[in-house]
């Protein structure tokens, strides 16, 4: 906990901090690509059947369905899926550096680790959070429209006035800021844990799936409250 | 443990990760209206005293396409008085950008409604294509826009008046309740007098009534007859000589004939 | 001059250093002997900071050890440099990036292009094949890796070098290597050098003064010669090879 509470002078370290944006984001666009497609068509069928049921009607439902994915879905399961893939990975990296005495190496050679590894990390997760989510907010959105026009014989002209009908820009603002908060919750915690990891390489594991674990469950209540203070205020 | 990327080829995704980015920014803000499309507007200023729920980013419309949107909404300060228009106070002023190309539709006697669309309930502005007699109407004119009618003060003023009715009923509840209970009893007593030993009477009466309905019927019938209509002529004829006999011809007529009389 | 102080440390319930009191001289070469679990690692550590003690003091250099104080604590780090038990290289890093990180990192070479020359010479000292240069310590021997971790911290030029097991896992040849270039250190550079040990040959033919550690209590102290005829029964322990361990 000494390493977050120091105070210190950041430096810009522009190869480590290039090699996480590569890493945690790039990287990471096939996985969250693929499903937040499959998860936004996924979404239009549901909310058609279930508006079809009720409504017997289901012009809203590009609407509907884009806005819960730019509000919710788009940042929430992007960092979700940025989390499991990153979140362990940050975790399992410190924690076993700090087994093998790597972290106190670099305390020698009068490196602060928490500049060198949390902050390039931290920058590449933002990134990636922020880049992933507006990519995954474009893919769905563009799916949703194939699928509209196929399925519910909407023409992408009328699937995308109804959508921005209801899906304003400060909803993109509001859901990068969100992308932000998750994108620092990630690595801080995962970094946490793996600063806080035992000795051992079953503590490396346990730190990993603890980073996690905290990570996730944090970013679903971090959503709660800024959805609250977002548009329930 | 992540796979390593050396150099140009690292550099080169992570720069093409960013710039998608921003171009879909660009794209969303631009699809969204929060950055205008990249055409020309005109710009007029709308006077209202009632915007009737227009907020700013709310459509422009003429006639019924959209061409622009409300940009910003300003309260006017009591005193300001534009010589444009007449010398009517308004307490708003909505700026509107209105597409070029829907110009020529603008004119002078167009007019500004605030209308309500569909079953959402989205707010616009539209304005109704002027005559092509009226000039086009120039840009950073200010023109007074229609108010909408006033919901919420007609029913504002309907509560008043159902407040004024409850208001009488409240103060004259002793009167009233003492009318009711009079006007219950008066109908149940009709109602006992419908019901019971009295009703064979009454349905007598009734009886009567009808037979003495129908001999007058009969009678008049009898009395639009020819016989009937000469002895109405010999009455009337009757009648006209009995007018003529007034005071003097009846002096005259006792002086003869009571002379007469007397002489007998 | 290191000079320790009284030095007590515990972990839990466990007492490991218990009124410890020495000192290395400059130049000097001391070994520090003693059984597995008896603290030696702890008491580097101890000197450069990375933990702090629960008593006592210790100075680098005529500056206190203060564990709270990190713009002090990165002054007597800059002094001093350690080589870890195990290699502990930045395994996302180059073999050419480790050894130069140092340099870089403390900002020791203004013009980047001495870093190679830099780098190269260490390689050298260690008996380590350039050719490694661009590989990543995964790609690397045990005994390469430890090389590259003796280079890593030969590169910045330390005033005082600690060394945590150096000749562990370490191949004869390897092992004399290390034992030349820690006599050639006290030769050339006058290198204070603290070497932590079980390794009671390189221990007799390098060192200058040697401490055996038993119990958290020093029960030997002084020149390799009166070791080998110390009635002390670790040391006669040590001597005949009986109960080694770390």
């Amino acid at each position: 906990m000494n390493y977050f509470l120091k105070n210190r002078k950041f430096r810009w370290r522009r190869e480590e901090t290039l090699e996480q944006m590569y890493v945690l984001g790039v990287q990471s666009i096939p996985i969250i690509v693929v499903s937040l497609a499959f998860i936004g068509l996924m979404m239009i069928l549901e909310l058609a059947f279930h508006m079809r049921l009720v409504l017997k009607h289901d012009s809203l439902v590009p609407a509907f369905s884009a806005v819960l994915m730019v509000r919710e879905l788009g940042p929430v399961i992007t960092c979700l899926l940025l989390t499991s893939r990153i979140g362990a990975g940050i975790a399992a990296e410190i924690g076993s550096m700090k087994v093998t005495e790597q972290l106190d190496a670099l305390k020698l050679l009068s490196i602060d680790p928490f500049d060198y590894l949390v902050i390039p990390r931290w920058i590449g997760s933002v990134f990636a959070a922020l880049s992933l989510t507006m990519i995954s907010i474009a893919v769905a959105l563009g799916g949703g429209a194939l699928l509209a026009a196929q399925k519910l014989g909407t023409s992408s002209g009328e699937y995308f006035n109804t959508v921005f009908f209801f899906v304003k820009f400060p909803d993109v603002l509001r859901c990068l800021i969100k992308a932000f908060v998750f994108g620092t919750i990630i690595p801080f915690i995962a970094s946490y844990q793996g600063f806080s990891c035992e000795l051992g390489s079953a503590a490396v594991g346990e730190a990993a799936t603890q980073a996690v674990v905290r990570a996730s469950l944090s970013i679903i209540i971090a959503d709660f409250l800024l959805t609250y203070l977002f548009y329930a205020i | 443990m992540p796979t390593k990327a050396k150099g140009i080829h690292r550099e080169l995704w992570v720069g093409a990760l960013f710039l998608t980015v921003i171009i879909l920014l660009v794209v969303f803000g631009w699809l969204m209206g929060a950055i205008g499309p990249l055409q020309s507007h005109s710009r007029f200023y709308v006077l209202y005293n009632f915007a009737g729920g227009i907020e700013i980013g709310s459509p422009v419309r003429v006639a019924g396409v959209k061409v622009g949107k409300v940009s910003t909404i300003e309260f006017l300060p009591e005193v300001s008085q534009s010589a444009e228009t007449s010398q009517e106070r308004t307490s708003l002023k909505l700026t509107i950008d209105v597409s070029t190309k829907a110009l020529p539709s603008v004119r002078q006697d167009s007019r500004f409604y605030v209308n309500m669309a569909g079953i959402i309930g989205e707010k616009y502005i539209e304005i109704s294509p002027g005559t092509s007699s009226a000039p086009i109407l120039t840009n950073g004119s200010t023109v007074r826009g229609v108010d909408p009618p006033r919901i919420d003060q007609l029913l504002s003023q309907g509560y008043g008046v159902f407040g004024r009715i409850m208001d009488f009923m409240d103060a004259n509840e002793k009167t009233l309740t003492e009318f009711l209970t009079g006007m219950q009893e008066l109908i149940s007593d009709a109602n006992t007098l419908l019901k019971g030993r009295e009703r064979k009477k009454l349905v007598t009466l009734l009886d009567n009534l009808n037979a003495v309905t129908s001999d007058i019927h009969e009678f008049s019938l009898r009395l639009k007859n020819p016989e009937t209509q000469k002895f109405y002529d010999q009455v009337f004829e009757l009648v006209e000589r009995a007018h003529q006999i007034d005071k003097p011809v009846i002096k005259q007529f006792l002086q003869e004939e009571g002379i007469r009389a007397r002489i007998f | 001059m290191i000079v320790v102080s009284k030095i007590t440390k515990s972990f839990g319930s466990r007492l490991v250093l218990d009124d410890i009191s020495f000192e290395a001289r400059p130049g000097e070469s001391l070994f520090i002997l003693g059984k597995s679990g008896v603290g030696k690692s702890v008491l580097l550590k101890l000197i450069v900071g990375l933990i702090a003690s629960d008593q006592g003091s210790i100075s680098v250099g005529g500056q206190k050890v203060d564990v709270e104080n990190p713009r002090l604590l990165a002054q007597v780090r800059r002094k001093c440099g350690l080589v870890f038990q195990f290699p502990a290289l930045l395994d996302s890093a180059t073999v050419f990036e480790n050894i130069a990180f140092g340099l870089r990192a403390r900002g020791l070479v203004e013009d980047p292009n001495l870093i190679e020359p830099r780098v190269f010479e260490q390689m050298r000292t260690v008996d380590l094949d350039t050719s490694f240069l661009n590989s990543y310590p995964n790609q690397l021997s045990y005994v390469a890796q430890k090389k590259v971790s003796i280079a890593r911290t030969l590169a910045v030029s330390p005033d005082y070098l600690l060394f945590d097991e150096p000749t562990t896992g370490m191949d004869p040849v390897a092992t004399a290597v290390l034992n030349e270039l820690l006599k050639k250190l006290k030769r050339e550079l006058n290198v204070t050098t603290i070497v932590v040990s079980h390794d009671i040959k390189s221990a007799l033919a390098c060192a200058d003064r040697l401490i055996l550690i038993d119990h958290g209590k020093i029960v030997f102290d002084g020149e390799p010669k009166n070791f080998k005829s110390s009635n002390v029964p670790l040391a006669i322990d040590f001597r005949e090879g009986v109960s080694l361990g770390k």
